[in-house]
């Protein structure tokens, strides 16, 4: 069964929404990304572009500024709401995670 | 040596990982692709060097797009950013390359590929094999209808059959498009689901060419077989005529795209002048074949013509099998010998002569025949059964009473020398027109009314026609 959109959010998708927690142009989120998580992260420039009209559909985020074809973006409320929602997900699952592995563990 | 070539492209439009590969490979060969048109793929050269290709797809854009709109550009612009640049595009295929060693892809959420690739293909793609599939499932039956109400008129001809052929191998390559598409996205959607990643995507290109190919040596086989009359050059003339109308249309597309014209304008006017032009070859392919009736009907020229109550008519001397010289005496030397149709196809083949007198005698006694021979021995019979319904046929008479039932009874076959044989009935008496079945021949015969048949001339006619390769 494909996933409810956003019903939780890939590592790319929660990393460029925690990107546009401060206004932020489209483009440099494709340098922020992986600068922020080492290189470990990075997202495509036609996933991105799609994921921020997707975004802006979904009504969380909103458009700042527009320069030209320069956009910039910032998290709504109810983008800040799927982000904190995310996090207490994977908060959880670090937390089931320790409970099963973490005693237990000698190493 | 060539700065730029051309080629035709034959991949599948979703197939985003063989075109990929084949950039790749042409790169490493010393060529740049550079243009995507509906003419084919036109490549620069450049050093042979490795470079990587990323196809993407916009569902925004349209192939009659004078110029990409802003959304496109940003994303082209979005690209550029992390070192793709556009080598070409057409419609919503857009193709980037990058020069670095191990670049950042373009689509990194294969979900979301997955659906940009949907969303493109079911304004372009699809819609137009669905359309290319409802016509052909139209013409199919209508071919399957030509069959059914006159089979020896259809299977005797290869450029019928060749017709046949097309459609059939139409929708053969629409249903492995389409069918091929959904099963890949199925797949690609599942395992991205699962796994997060990319299902590789495939091309029918070698069906594509084994179609192509059969149907070309099967229009040049039947051309060539048509009988040498006109028409074979009329089926020719049309297919270069089609050809180059396409050409036209798609450059006068091209010339609106290039005068700026709105997409929605280039495409009703492009919708407008393919349907006018459509229906205006239509009518020039019908009119050609009207005007040249005469040499289509008949492989040679007249040897004289003569006037009869102001119509001019025509005076033959083909090479017929039988005449009826062959069957009485007769001093009148005014007949018209006439082969007036032939047609032939892998399947069996038809000649249909006549010898008249001059319309001003007669009271001279006439003579028409048609001789089927059927090449493929397991349609003998069918062959035979479609000829019996032809013979006697009783269209608009439900009525056996009715003084115009035809019915055909069967006669000793033996003085015919044939293994069947038939005479017509109407309204119950006896015409002189014969069907007689060989081994590989069913043969029609008709004479004048008040003629009495001697075993002799039955003899004759068997000779003649029984064995005759039509």
């Amino acid at each position: 069964m494909p996933r409810e959109k956003f019903r939780t959010l890939t590592e790319q998708m929660f990393y460029v929404l925690l990107c546009l927690n401060e206004e932020c142009y489209g483009m440099d989120i494709l340098d922020r990304v992986p600068a922020m998580t080492q290189g470990r992260v990075s997202v495509g420039s036609g996933t991105l572009y799609n994921l921020l009209e997707q975004f802006l559909d979904a009504e969380m985020i909103r458009e700042t500024k527009v320069e030209g074809r320069r956009r910039s973006y910032i998290l709504t409320d109810k983008g800040r709401e799927m982000l904190d929602r995310e996090y207490l997900r994977i908060q959880a699952q670090m937390q089931d995670y320790r409970m099963i592995l973490g005693k237990g563990d000698s190493k | 040596m060539r700065d730029t070539r051309r080629r035709l492209a034959l991949f599948s439009f979703y197939d985003r990982t063989g075109i990929e590969s084949h950039l790749e490979e042409q790169a490493a060969q010393g060529w740049l692709l550079e243009k995507m048109s509906a003419f084919g793929w036109r490549y620069r050269r450049i050093e042979p060097r490795r470079v990587h290709f990323a196809v993407t797809y916009f569902p925004k854009a349209s192939a009659f797009d004078p110029y990409p709109g802003e959304d496109q550009v940003t994303f082209q612009e979005f690209c550029e950013h992390t070192g793709w640049k556009l080598a070409a595009s057409n419609a919503q295929i857009q193709i980037f390359y990058n020069e670095q060693e191990d670049p950042t892809l373009i689509e990194t959420d294969p979900l979301m590929e997955i659906e940009q690739i949907h969303d493109s293909a079911k304004g372009s793609f699809l819609a137009s094999y669905a359309l290319l599939a409802f016509v052909g499932l139209l013409q199919l039956a209508l071919f399957s209808y030509r069959i059914a109400i006159d089979p020896i008129g259809m299977l005797t001809s290869n450029l019928n059959l060749l017709g046949g052929l097309c459609w059939v191998l139409m929708l053969v390559l629409c249903a492995m498009e389409m069918g091929g598409y959904y099963r890949w996205r199925r797949k690609a959607l599942a395992v991205a689901e699962l796994s997060g990643s990319f299902v590789e995507t495939t091309s029918h290109k070698n069906l594509q060419l084994v179609i192509l190919f059969v149907v070309l040596i099967a229009f040049a086989f039947a051309v060539m077989s048509s009988g040498g009359n006109g028409v074979g050059a009329i089926a020719l003339a049309a297919v270069v005529v089609v050809l180059a109308l396409t050409g036209l249309i798609v450059g006068f597309s091209e010339l609106l795209k290039k005068a700026r014209v709105s997409a929605g304008v280039n495409r009703a006017a492009t919708i407008a002048v393919t349907v006018v032009a459509s229906f205006g070859l239509a009518g020039i392919i019908v009119i050609a074949i009207v005007d040249s009736m005469g040499s289509l009907l008949s492989d040679n020229e007249p040897v004289e013509t003569y006037e009869f109550r102001g119509m001019t008519l025509e005076i033959h001397h083909d090479e017929i099998p039988l005449t009826l010289e062959d069957l009485i005496d007769t001093d009148y030397d005014g007949y018209s010998y006439e082969l007036w149709s032939e047609s032939s196809s892998l399947l069996a083949s038809r000649i249909e002569a006549d010898q008249r007198p001059r319309m001003d005698a007669l009271e001279q006694p006439d003579l028409a025949y048609s001789v089927i021979t059927v090449k493929a021995p397991f349609m003998q019979s069918l062959f035979r059964d479609w000829a019996l319904d032809d013979f006697a046929h009783n269209y608009g008479r439900p009525d056996p009473e009715d003084s115009m039932w035809e019915k055909h009874v069967a006669v000793d076959p033996a003085p015919w020398g044939a293994n069947e044989a038939y005479q017509l009935h109407l309204g119950g008496e006896a015409q002189m027109r014969f069907l007689l079945c060989y081994e590989r021949n069913v043969v029609e015969v008709g004479f004048p009314f008040d003629w009495e048949l001697t075993e002799a001339q039955m003899a004759t006619i068997g000779d003649k026609l029984g064995g005759y390769e039509a």
